[in-house]
């Protein structure tokens, strides 16, 4: 039996004949060759310089994502880091078809998700609004104000469905645009405009109750 | 005047807090993570591994490949098909069987044989 019947016969077999050759394929315009997936690919092959600048460009956006989402400083350390392991354990694979950020949020949100099926009513474990980036252009606002915004903001994001608040979370702290959320949501851009605007408006709304 | 705290929040003060992002982490946090670091560094993540996908497939192929050689030899087999040779012992035998018929070849005989009266069904 030739090798043509083989093929023919056997896929596997064809492709052991002539397999595909790397990035054979156009690219899409999906397939970005961003500096994360850079530092991601290199990490992956164990620099540690890699992982140090992953970690720095990210630590601080992962910790707001996460503490804004669960009120809690400390377990916001904990996702964090799980988010990084996660990432060491899946770097081999990743695949450039989709942004980097997207992925990371993905794994984000998986964790997140976890997490609030494991807890139950936890106390929240707040920081003083000092500790946010916020707090020094509007230093001139009165302290007192700025306290109460804080603690009010916190408990209405805590009062949020999860999707509503991680919506707002991707698009207003992470700066990620539409098609990205949206793809981290899994749902479609227009759905996602109409809950972002309806997020906003219960976040008000709950911001106002006394 | 003090501020109402339970009024709405404006959309600038919204936008504020939604973008607002933690300043500074804590020093054990940074320790935490320098030992996960030193932990990914020491060990790498399992790459793929392509062999386990392959046996599967591979074994498949190789007991087709097994069952499509019997079954080619079997046909081969079946076409060239020839009588198999006689053993030598089997002639002798026959030489010893027939010799008794010897005295039938005598030349009268074969002329009496010719002339017998041919078979009706014939």
């Amino acid at each position: 039996m030739n090798h043509a019947v083989l093929a023919f016969t056997f896929p596997g077999f064809r492709w052991l004949l002539d397999p595909p050759a790397p990035d054979s394929t156009p690219a899409s315009p999906l397939e970005v060759d961003d500096e994360d997936s850079t530092l991601l690919r290199r990490a992956a092959a164990g620099d540690q310089t890699a992982w140090q600048d992953l970690f720095t460009r990210w630590k601080k956006p992962l910790l707001s994502f996460f503490y804004r989402s669960l009120g809690s400083m400390p377990d916001a350390e904990d996702l964090t880091l799980e988010v990084f392991v996660r990432l060491h354990r899946a770097a081999p694979r990743y695949e450039r078809r989709s942004r980097f950020t997207t992925f990371l949020f993905h794994i984000a949100r998986n964790l997140l998700l976890n997490e609030l099926r494991r807890r139950r009513r936890k106390p929240a474990q707040t920081v003083p609004p000092d500790a946010f980036d916020y707090f020094e252009s509007t230093a001139a606002a009165e302290p007192m104000r700025l306290h109460e915004l804080e603690e009010e903001f916190q408990r209405a994001l805590g009062e949020l469905p999860e999707a509503q608040r991680t919506l707002l979370l991707l698009v207003q702290q992470q700066a990620l645009d539409y098609p990205a959320a949206a793809d981290t949501l899994g749902i479609t851009e227009n759905a996602l405009r109409v809950q972002l605007h309806r997020a906003r408006q219960r976040l008000k709304e709950l911001m106002s109750r006394p | 005047m003090k501020p109402n705290p339970r009024q709405p929040p404006a959309d600038a003060e919204l936008d504020r807090l939604l973008a607002s992002q933690v300043k500074r982490t804590s020093p054990e946090f940074e320790q935490r993570w320098r030992e996960r670091r030193n932990e990914f560094v020491n060990r790498k993540p399992a790459s793929f591994r392509w062999r386990p996908w392959l046996l599967w497939p591979g074994l498949a192929t190789a007991v087709v490949a097994v069952a499509l050689t019997i079954v080619a030899r079997r046909e081969a087999t079946t076409f060239n098909s020839t009588p198999p040779p006689t053993a030598f012992e089997a002639l002798l035998s026959w030489d010893a069987t027939l010799a008794a018929a010897l005295p039938l070849l005598p030349a009268e005989n074969r002329e009496a044989l010719l002339h017998l009266p041919a078979p009706a069904n014939l």
